[in-house]
């Protein structure tokens, strides 16, 4: 054999991928050089080669030692416990490109070579193709770069899981940072649910941040997220304006009317696409809920007097103000009308309930509600998206989605951090279930996700992808992994908490990004979603350090830890842990707060009440 | 808010505004925070300081209150 400082052992077991080593007595020392490079034989998680004939099978070191001895063989071991086992992954022709899987098996007396940090290169990577992206380099092997498939990254979804801290958004910035790169990738497509307002400042230059409560002048240049009521399918909307029905029939009823508003606002104003014909409640049609409130609280609430000869609806009875008007209300800004009691008494003019019973005051009044309090008005009130009574709008969706996904920007944040939380799981199923339906039935047309794919990267998708709750996020975004390669549309689902995700969703993540993990749950998560048969790699998730990630799956050839680059430091996420006590002396430290400096001699607790009251972290003192 | 720029370690401008004695200052990584009612004097002080990080450590940290702008 030429390379004879190489080897390691000989195979004495094959079953299955597992492969049993017996180390030779000649690299007993546990150290070798070659090509003046250290190498430790046996390390975890290290690859090993075994040549046959013409290719040369590649696997992973996953047991070394007492416990990798097959049975058989415990009592005659002359050097003590050298054994290892390793797990197979695939091969390649010798000099040629190493590939996933393997075509034969090794057999007994077959020798085992350690791989060195020039074959490396030559498993890992074609640096020079496009559409791979860099994200760091290989842990221990500083000059091998980790190149990931942008081709499988987003068309097979993809998961980011680690423990707090472990550095997940640093690690996703840093793939936004790669993919969002405008020269190598002038029509990159990403979309980003930013629950907690972390990533603005990361990506400024390249997002388009949308925000609840934007705020125009700010530095990051946000802009106003809405989600117009009408876009949403009638569960949807259900759920966000009325919460639960009681029965069937009281649905039923809100349903028709809402199908009764959506037809006469599509008569009145025609729109390229809908029909009477093909309407159905779900029909992202225009139309005034505002009015249909309105209507549906007389129904339920009004009274009117008993005059013969005149229908109900013609005399109802309105409480008068001060000046002698009648307290019709307002329906443009869910003023509702106030009636007056009923009145049976003799001698007094009759007021009767009107005789229809629709049984859904409280849902009724819910809506009220939320039609007049500002946080809900991204959806209630969508500014240019606001249908006037007959349902004309000043923007249509397109203008919408254009903003969202057509923008001169590759990367768009829609920063979710102040949409009330009983809705928020609602909402961003209506949001992604937006974009399904736009990129997939535009799938013939430049713009559709097959010819312009698009990533929704997930933040924090424990939250809203929880595996016990049925909510209508996880129910779009089973779809999108399941459905989605075929049309464009790509996951990243992040996570600290992988196992209360539900585990269909991350069954479908083709390639996972595992950070440090330290809970066993939700390793074992982890371990039983990843397609390959490699504990020893697992194994190795609590002890990784910060910064560091086992990249799995279908986006890169082979397993590989992996240290990642972070974004220049003005470009990460704003997720830093709050300091306790900052270690740099006071006047070099960046941070005006912590336990180590002193309060203000008057603490101002009124301004910290105003910004709970007007539920926005800015008060009105700050200058722009 | 006008800022200027200083040299320092830790910090990359300074700013004032004089009509709500508001003082902004840029830390270099990006961070910028505003210190309320703070004298116009003690800006001064701070842009005009040998070292920009100590002044604001020593008359700024811990006496004004402040908040992430």
């Amino acid at each position: 054999m030429s390379s004879k400082e190489t080897y390691l052992g000989d195979v004495q077991d094959v079953t299955g991928t597992s492969v049993s080593i017996a180390l030779s007595p000649e690299s007993l020392t546990g150290f070798v050089y070659i090509d003046g490079q250290g190498y430790r034989v046996g390390q975890i998680g290290s690859f090993i080669r075994i040549p046959i004939g013409f290719i040369d099978l590649f696997g992973i070191v996953s047991q070394v030692g007492a416990s990798a001895v097959p049975e058989s063989q415990i009592d005659n071991q002359v050097y003590g416990n050298r054994w290892m086992t390793i797990q197979l992954i695939g091969e390649g022709p010798r000099n040629g490109i190493f590939q996933r899987g393997l075509s034969q098996y090794p057999t007994i007396g077959d020798e085992v070579h350690l791989v060195s940090e020039k074959e490396l290169k030559n498993i890992y990577g074609e640096p020079d193709k496009p559409y791979f992206v860099r994200l760091g380099h290989i842990s221990n092997a500083d000059s091998i770069p980790a190149l990931v498939d942008v081709n499988k990254l987003v068309t097979r979804h993809s998961a980011v899981v680690g423990t707090t801290g472990s550095g997940k958004s640093t690690t996703v910035a840093s793939i936004m940072n790669a993919l969002s790169n405008i020269e190598k990738y002038p029509s990159s497509r990403v979309i980003m649910l930013d629950l907690h307002g972390e990533y603005g400042q990361a990506m400024q230059d390249r997002a388009n941040i949308y925000k609840i409560d934007a705020d125009s002048k700010s530095k990051l240049k946000e802009r106003k997220l809405h989600i117009p009521f009408w876009a949403l399918n009638f569960d949807e909307l259900c759920e966000i304006c009325f919460g639960d029905f009681k029965d069937e029939k009281s649905k039923n009823i809100v349903m028709e009317r809402v199908l009764k508003y959506k037809l006469e606002s599509l008569k009145k104003l025609p729109r390229k696409g809908a029909s009477a014909d093909s309407l159905s409640v779900d029909s992202p049609v225009p139309f005034s809920i505002h009015q249909l409130w309105y209507e549906l609280y007389t129904e339920e609430f009004g009274t009117y007097y008993k005059i013969k000869g005149s229908r109900p609806m013609d005399e109802l009875a309105y409480e008068k103000d001060a000046d002698g008007n009648d307290l019709v209300g307002d329906a443009s800004k869910g003023i509702a009308p106030v009636f007056k009691h009923v009145e049976t008494a003799a001698g007094e003019d009759k007021i009767h309930y009107l005789p229809t019973n629709l049984n859904i005051g409280k849902q009724l009044l819910l809506l009220g509600t939320k039609l007049r309090i500002p946080r809900y008005d991204f959806i209630f009130k969508p500014d240019n998206w606001l249908p006037s009574e007959e349902g004309a709008v000043t923007e249509d969706l397109n203008s919408l989605l254009k903003n969202w996904i057509g923008s001169n920007r590759p990367v768009t944040i829609l920063d979710l951090s102040g949409v009330p939380a009983d809705i928020l799981q609602t909402t961003i199923g209506a949001l992604l279930r937006l974009l399904y339906e736009a990129l997939f039935w535009a799938r013939n047309l430049s713009q559709g996700g097959r010819h312009r794919p698009l990533l929704i990267v997930m933040e924090e998708a424990h939250i809203y992808l929880n595996s016990s709750s049925e909510g209508m996020a996880s129910e779009v975004v089973q779809r999108i992994v399941k459905e989605g390669r075929k049309y464009g549309i790509g996951a990243m689902i992040v996570s600290q908490r992988p196992s209360e995700i539900n585990p269909t969703i991350l069954s479908q993540c083709g390639t996972f990004f595992a950070l440090r993990l330290t809970n066993s749950i939700d390793r074992g998560h982890i371990a039983s979603a990843l397609s390959d048969n490699l504990d020893g790699l697992t194994g190795m998730l609590p002890i990784l350090r910060t910064g560091e990630a086992i990249i799995l799956g279908e986006a890169v050839k082979l397993p590989m830890r992996t240290t990642i680059e972070p974004p220049p430091k003005n470009r990460r996420p704003d997720s830093q842990d709050p300091i306790i006590y900052d270690e740099v002396l006071p006047e070099d430290s960046i941070n005006p707060g912590g336990w180590g400096i002193d309060m203000e001699p008057e603490p101002n607790y009124e301004e910290l009440i105003e910004t709970w009251r007007s539920q926005n972290p800015k008060i009105d003192k700050v200058k722009q | 808010m006008d800022m200027i720029n200083v040299d320092s370690s830790n910090i990359s401008a300074v700013g004032y505004d004089a009509e709500s004695s508001t003082l902004q200052v840029e830390f270099n990584n990006g961070a910028t925070y505003q210190y309320f009612d703070v004298p116009e004097r003690l800006f001064e002080g701070l842009r005009d300081a040998d070292s920009v990080g100590k002044y604001l450590a020593v008359n700024i940290k811990g006496s004004y209150r402040y908040s992430r702008a």
